[in-house]
This record gives C-alpha cells, structure tokens and sequence, in this order.
C-alpha cells in the first residue's frame, strides 16, 4: 500500500506544490487588502467553501483519473484489497491537503501572530482544523460522487454543509464536522469495490448511505415546502389591502409583523366595545418607537472565527484608536491605527499599559457583543468612553438573565430587554450621567422570550402605552402569537390594557407539514441530544406541540401510503423477502425520504432481451 | 464436475468457464448465453468482429461488471467473488497498455514487484532485453512499443496462471510486434499458464494460437485447434456457363465471389462429394482448395454480412 501512496504522491507533487504557492499567493493578498481577519460572516462562508471547492475538485479528479476506462482494471488487478488501493489514494489526498491548504495557512498566521501584525487568537489555530476538515469532507463527497456514478449522489452535499449551517452550535462544531468526515469515510470505504457499475450491498452501505440520502432529502423537501409557503405569504401580505390602509382589527400575526409600528400599537388596542376608542385617538396623535431583541446569541471564548462575532472592535476615532477583542486575553487591545503601535489592554474596568499587571478581576469573563459603543455581556452593558479610554457601566441586571440587547434609545424611551424583563429608564437619569442607571419600571416579560417578536411603546399625555407582540415568523413557531397592551401610569404602575390571540400559519399542512413528511426525522432531530457547547444559544429547545387528531388521521393514512408505495417499488427493484419488507416497515415512519431513498438505492431491474436467454449452447 | 467455491476446492478442469452468460447494455446484447470452457495450459486466441463481445467477455471474467444472467468462473473462482490473492494469479494486459504515466520505469518495476511474491527479475529482465527500454525513463516518454514491451514483461514477471491479453499488438509497428510475439512464445512462463489472446491479426494467431475460439455478436461460434478450424472450411472455384444457383442451393454455404467469370465459394463442413453439387447445379468444372486460418475465419465471419452482397453478384 505504501508503495501506492508513493506512486500517488508522484502524480499530484506538482499540483501540491503549485496549489501552495496558488494558496500563499491567495493569503497575501487577503492580508494587505485587509480581508484576511474578516468580520463579514459570507465573506468568511465563501473562503470556506472555497477551500471546500478545492476538495471536491481534486476528489473528482483523482478518482475520475483512477476509474476511467481501463485505468481501475489496471489498479484493481492485483493482490491487495481493492479498499486499500483506494486507502493509499485517500491518505496521500491527506497529505496533500495538509500540505496545500493547513501548512501554508500556518505559516501565515504564524507570520501574523510573531510579528504582531494582527491579533491572532488561539482560535485562529484551532481554525486549521476546521478549514482541514471541511476540505477533506468535500473531498470525499466527491469520491463518493464519483464511485457511485449517479446524479442523485450530488443531494448529498447537505451532508458536507452540515458542519458550515451549525457554525452557530459554537465549539461543537468541531465535534460535529469530525462526525461527519468520518460519516463520510465510512461511505466512501463501504462504497469502494471491484465493480463500480453495481450499486454495493453491504449493510454499512445501506445504512449509512440510506441515512445520508435521507437527512438530505428531509431538509430539503421541509425546506422547499416552507420557503415556498414563505414567499406566498409574503407576497400575499406585502400587497395586501391591510398593509397599505391597515386593517387595524387584524388578528393574523403575520399581518402584524407587516405594519407600521403604530398602527400595530393602535391594533392592539381594538376590542369589541371600543373602550380604548380615545385612547387610539391620543396613541394617533404621538410618536411610536419599536424596540427589538438584538442579541440572539452570546458569543463563546475561542468562537470559530468564521462565526459572526457582531464585529469585537471599537474604533475610537478622537484618538485613532482601533479596540480589538482578544479571546486569548478576554480584553481589549488598543492599536494606534496611525503609528501601529499598541497602546494598551482595556478590561471592564481599567485600561492597562502593561499585561503583567492584570489579574483575572480585571478582565472580562464572557465575550462581549458590541452595539455601536456599547460592550453588551450576559449581564451587563458598558459603553465606552474616548476621553478616559475606558469603559463605563451604563447596567447590571440580575445574575439570572440575559440581555437582549443594550441601552436602546428612542427619543424619551431608554430601554433594555432581557431574557425575563424589560426595563425602561428615565431619560434625564442617562442624560445627567447618574450612572450606572436604575431603571424606572421594571416589567417581567409575560410570556417566553423566545416567542417575543418586538414591543411597541407611545408616550401619551400621562402615561406609556405598551404593546408586546408574541410569535414568529419562522416554522419552528410556538404558535400562541398574541398581542399584548399595557399602560404604564407616571407612578411606574403597570396595568394590562388588553390581550388578543393572534391566528399564524393557520393551515395544518404548513404547520404539521415536517412531521407529514417524516415523523421518524422529525422527532429524532428534535430531540438530537445537544452538545454542552450549545450554550451559545440563548434559545431553548423548540418545545413540542401535541398534534392535533386530525393530524394524527393524516399521519397514520400517510404512513399505510408509505407503507404501500414502497412495497410496489419493490415490484421491479432488486429488493425481496427481508430487504423488501424492512424498507416497507421503515418507511412508514421514515416517511418521504424512506420512500426516495428506497428508490436512489434500488434502481430499477434491466428488462433483459428476450433473445438473451434460455437459447442454449451455440457452438458450432 | 462443476466449479463449486472460491477457496480453490472442487476446482474445475477448466480454467475459465462461463455459464449462460449474457450481458446487456441497455437495448445492445453484448455477450449472448455464452457458453465457454478453456481449459489449463496454452495460448487460447479469441478472435471476433468488432462488438463480437471479447472485452465485455474479460470485464466479465476479472469481475469489473456484472453479468445481466449467467455466471463466470476464472481460476475455478466466482468472477464477481475473486480476492486479491486470485487477482494475483491474472495479468490483464489491455490494448492501451495502461501504465501509471506519471512514474519512472524503475519505479514503476519497485512498486509491481512489492506486491506479487512470485516476481521473477530474470523474466523480466529477458522481456525487457527484448525492447529498448531504458529503467530511468519516464513512462510517458515511452513510445508505444516500449510500454506494450513494459507492460508484457511486467505481466510476465509476476508468473501468473492465467495472462489475458486484449489486442495487445494494435498499433505496434512491425519491430515492436516481433519482439512482442517472441516475447510471449519464447520466454520461460510457469507451465500452468494460460494464455488467453485477443486479437484482430491472424497471422498473429496463426502463429501462438493453439486453441481458436470464435465470437459472434456475442455468440460462440467455435472452440477447436486452428488446424481443425481450417479443415472445416474449403475454398471452391466453379464455373457455371449459365446462370450461376442461389446460395440456398449449396450445401455449407458460406461466402461467394464472382472472379473473372468464374465463382469462388467458400463452404464449411463439406467433404468432396460437394463437386457433384455442383455439377448437379449446372457447374461445368469445380475444383476445391486449401484456405488459410486467416481466409477461413473471414470467410467465417463474413458469411452473415456478405450474403446479400454475393447474391447480387450473380444477377
């Protein structure tokens, strides 16, 4: 085998050694045109799946050069396990890639980090892993592709992309893109065989590729369904009457969330009697400011850089001062933008010249989110100060929530929400700098806030008015969308003005549809353990809802349909007794994508000629 | 006794066998109910038109497709079961002469020889004397006769039972095939060695063959010695005054020529009785000869395409 991978490595040296310079010559240009520590979360996407790309490319080319035409007869015909003639390919390709696109990448920020020419975090080395990993994915989805030499094999790429749409899972992700390389490996090596004409049949192909096959083509059909029902729905609210006059005794969530911000407060206030008629009028008269969830997520220490960080860097114009945040130091270091000199290290409480003289009190305990000039961690908001270099504490909440986002200020209204209150503040309190500030009226959020979609507030002659509305626009809903109003007296009494229950996705097609298309993925990705390092997330599990009795009929019809479209499949496939039975039974919860999956790993039968058979001996 | 597993017990007589094999690309049949035995030892030559379904036949036998009906059998092995230690008793030469371009002769020889125990370095070296073969050249620089030379004596050294060779002269000029032909007849193999050889050329197959099987649009048509062959086909010229007979009339009828006014018949399986046939028919003489294997095997192969064509000869 050694002796393969030797070969191997003479064919691709020179494409090794000119994708190197290719890849240097790429990281230069990165560097001086700034781009290479990027905050721009697609641009970061983009370099990935370039790197991704190259995987794929050199896969598709490397197997294709070894299974044309008389080349895998050549290959194969020898004493060795044809898994192993593909092994030395597949660990030299690792060589390669460590060479082509880790070594260079290294040297880079090695360069980076020695020379202090940007701040390289010990993230930043963790990255290699992922950029390797994700590169070898690739590749071998793409020996995947070209062993099995069928189209539907491209659906698979959802599989690769798994590790890039979960960046947000934070350090899981590392643990996930291993999964999924070994998940492919494990393909790849059952899928490799002497005839590449025939589909494989062993167990571990089966169930590996089938379960691939199926993650794929759930997102995908869930996907298509909701993205369609999506842009119907929008289209239909966007031109719709209520929109543009406003129908302003709207139930429906969704024309809500299409509104202006009053006259969603002015819906609010409607009820049969008309007892809040005045109250409208004055609403009418005033200005409405909308506040909104900004945080959905805390970043982690030692984030992927590739997650979108919300930008960790101030830049202090009066001074010429540019704050970057260093996961490695959990503080800020101050760079002069003009003598590239650094100026010193700013914690929450002081700013240092000198790193050995800060202790642990001094620095921050948790990634913080910037917001303009604020510094928003769980539970505290600070906001920076150019003339002192320094951070103040603008508020604190409680050590049992956490912010949403930081100090809002909209004309009169000074607000902050959490993950249980809402606090507004008196203005004059900010203004007069009586820091760090207390709030005026505190209101405990009345429902969960991850169902809060956004608060409107009008200042009327002696009081606020308040409006909180729940639900959401995605299809994960909660589906208990309301609309909440509340007024706040001048004495920081808060009394409940009015409730309504809002209709959302009112059909049960679009509501039940994933569990219509397959109850088994469904459920078994709802409750997919997580992994600790989801802590990332300030958003709880989706909760399950019971389903209604109608759902459940159709769910049961569906299944027997399942059931008996898979056993006709089997009719004209290669699939009898056991295999036929177990897929049948399967896919009655395995749902649609059993049934595809059956059908991309059971071609059809080739009907034979009649000619071909049963004519007996031909000789002469 | 039928061919039972792949562990070599029961090991049949033949070394290739196929059973009602038939192979189908999509509406195309390649190989149609084939029926072959070969047994050990010899140069087996196959020779068929184009699509007759001799390269289908060796993608069969190595395993590398799988057959739509019917089974084969190589070694005594299952070819859709054969191991990597069965594939180290087949040297497979192809018509391309496929060889990793990118390496270097002695590289190439390092890396064939780490895998195969019974690599014999005298063969080899007996096969390559036989070409101009530098061990520093780069494979890719090869010309064509050197590779066909690098490959026969790669597939030589590794001594295996059975060598097929699938058109391996094609496109070798005349120096190059000499010394490729005397490659293979005269260098020292294992005794047990079958040759099976694929090749349009019949002087070439005159000259290993000792054994001749003939394929027709994936059909056998005929496994004997080339001499037994030959001696079922005659060659005939008759000449007819009048309006020569249709070609249903002659007994064996395979192939027919109008050549200055006389007809040159080419028949099988008849003895020279054939001549009062022909007198019957209106012949005013008729006189049989000898046919070489190359006259015998396209006047053979030809009989389905021609027959229209001679007809309308004698119109």
């Amino acid at each position: 085998m050694f002796k393969l991978m030797v070969s191997e490595w003479l064919r691709i040296k020179k494409t090794v050694i000119i994708t190197v310079l290719l890849h240097l010559f790429v990281l230069a240009f990165l560097i001086q045109f700034g781009l290479f520590i990027s905050y721009e979360i697609g641009f970061k996407i983009v370099m990935v799946l370039l790197y991704g790309s190259c995987g794929y490319l050199f896969g598709i080319t490397q197997l294709k050069k070894y299974t044309q035409g008389s080349q895998w007869t050549y290959f194969i015909n020898r004493p060795i396990n044809v898994k192993k003639v593909y092994l030395a390919l597949f660990f030299t390709t690792v060589l390669a890639i460590i060479i082509a696109i880790v070594v260079p990448y290294l040297i880079v920020i090695l360069i980076l980090d020695f020379w202090k020419i940007e701040i390289i975090d010990w993230r930043y080395y963790q990255q290699l892993s992922y950029l390797f990993g994700m590169t070898l994915s690739f590749y071998l989805l793409a020996c995947f592709t070209v062993l099995m030499n069928r189209k539907s094999v491209h659906l698979l790429i959802m599989v690769t992309l798994l590790p890039l749409i979960s960046l947000n899972v934070g350090g899981s992700v590392y643990w996930l893109l291993l999964v999924v390389v070994m998940y492919l490996f494990l393909m790849v090596i059952s899928a490799v065989k002497v005839n590449l004409n025939e589909m494989p049949k062993g167990l571990l192909f089966q169930l590996t590729t089938a379960t691939a096959y199926q993650y794929a083509l759930y997102f995908i059909l869930v996907s298509l369904f909701f993205v369609s029902n999506q842009i119907v729905s929008d289209i239909k609210y966007r031109t719709s009457e209520s929109s543009k006059v406003g129908l302003l005794e709207s139930l429906s969530f969704k024309e809500l969330t299409y509104m202006k911000y009053q006259d969603a407060l002015v819906s609010s206030l409607h009820t049969k009697d008309g007892r809040y008629s005045e109250l409208i009028e004055e609403v009418k008269l005033s200005d409405t400011t909308r506040i909104r969830k900004r945080v959905w997520f805390h970043p982690i220490t030692q984030q992927l850089p590739f997650i979108d960080e919300n930008k960790t860097v101030i830049f202090d114009a009066d001074n010429n001062i540019n704050w970057q945040f260093s996961h490695d130091l959990m503080m800020f270091i101050g760079k002069d933008v003009i003598k590239k000199t650094t100026i010193g290290y700013l914690g929450p409480n002081q700013l240092f010249t000198q790193l050995k003289n800060v202790t642990q009190e001094d620095v921050f305990k948790t990634v913080p989110w910037v917001e303009n000039d604020q510094i928003v961690v769980k539970n505290k908001v600070y906001q920076y100060q150019s003339n002192l270099k320094s951070f103040r504490l603008l508020f604190s909440t409680n050590a049992d929530e956490y912010l949403l986002n930081g100090l809002q200020h909209n004309g009169s209204v000074k607000a902050i929400i959490t993950t249980k209150t809402l606090y507004l503040f008196d203005s004059i309190n900010y203004d007069n700098e009586e820091l760090p500030l207390q709030a005026q009226v505190i209101m405990p959020l009345p429902d969960d806030y991850n169902n809060l979609w956004d608060i409107q507030i009008t200042e009327v002659i002696d009081r606020f008015i308040l409006t909180l509305l729940y639900g959401k626009s995605s299809r994960h809903d909660v589906y208990d969308a309301k609309h909440l109003s509340y007024e706040i007296t001048l004495a920081s009494k808060i009394n409940q003005l009015n409730q309504r229950d809002l209709t959302q996705n009112p059909t049960l097609l679009i509501k039940d549809l994933d569990y219509m298309i397959s109850p088994a993925w469904k459920l078994g990705l709802e409750y997919f353990p997580t992994h600790p390092a989801r802590d990332r997330y300030l958003d709880q599990r989706p909760q399950t809802r019971s389903l209604s009795n109608t759902t459940k009929i159709i769910l049961i019809i569906l299944a027997l349909l399942y059931f008996i479209i898979t056993l006709f499949l089997t009719k004209n496939r290669e699939a009898n007794g056991l295999k036929k039975w177990s897929w049948a039974i399967f896919n009655t919860v395995l749902g649609l994508p059993g049934v595809f999956s059956f059908m991309l790993l059971n071609p059809k039968k080739t009907k034979l000629l009649n000619q071909g058979i049963n004519r007996g001996d031909n000789n002469v | 006794m039928g061919i039972q597993t792949n562990t070599g017990e029961n090991m049949s007589k033949y070394i290739i066998e196929t059973q009602n094999l038939s192979m189908q690309f999509g509406s195309k049949l390649a190989l149609n109910n084939l029926n072959l035995k070969i047994e050990a030892g010899g140069i087996h030559s196959i020779v068929g038109s184009n699509g007759a379904g001799k390269s289908t036949l060796f993608k069969l036998l190595l395993g590398v497709i799988t057959p739509s009906v019917g089974e084969s059998f190589i070694l005594g092995n299952n070819s859709q079961k054969l191991g990597p230690k069965d594939r180290g008793n087949i040297g497979f030469v192809n018509e391309e002469h496929t060889l990793p371009d990118w390496m270097q002769v002695a590289k190439l020889i390092d890396m064939e020889k780490s895998f195969y125990a019974n690599w014999n370095d005298a063969i080899y070296k007996q096969v390559i004397g036989n070409f101009n073969v530098s061990h520093d050249q780069k494979i890719s620089e090869l010309s064509r006769g050197e590779r066909a030379g690098v490959n026969l004596a790669c597939a030589l050294a590794k001594r295996p039972q059975v060598l097929i060779l699938d058109e391996p002269t094609l496109g070798l000029d005349v120096v190059a095939k000499q010394a490729f032909l005397e490659s293979l007849l005269f260098t020292e193999k294992n005794d047990d060695c079958t040759v099976i050889y694929c090749s349009h050329q019949m002087d070439e197959i005159e000259r290993v063959a000792d054994q001749l099987i003939v394929m027709e649009q994936g059909e056998l048509v005929n496994s004997s010695t080339p001499e037994v062959f030959c001696q079922r086909i005659h060659y005939w010229v008759v000449d007819f005054p009048g309006k020569s007979p249709h070609s249903d009339q002659i007994p064996g009828f395979l192939q027919q020529r109008n050549i200055e006014g006389e007809i040159h018949y080419m028949v099988i399986d008849q003895d020279l009785s054939l001549k009062d046939v022909f007198i019957k028919l209106g012949a005013s003489s008729a006189f049989q000869s000898e046919v070489s294997l190359q006259q015998a095997v396209n006047g053979f192969l030809s009989r389905n395409h021609h027959k229209p064509e001679a007809e309308n000869q004698n119109v």
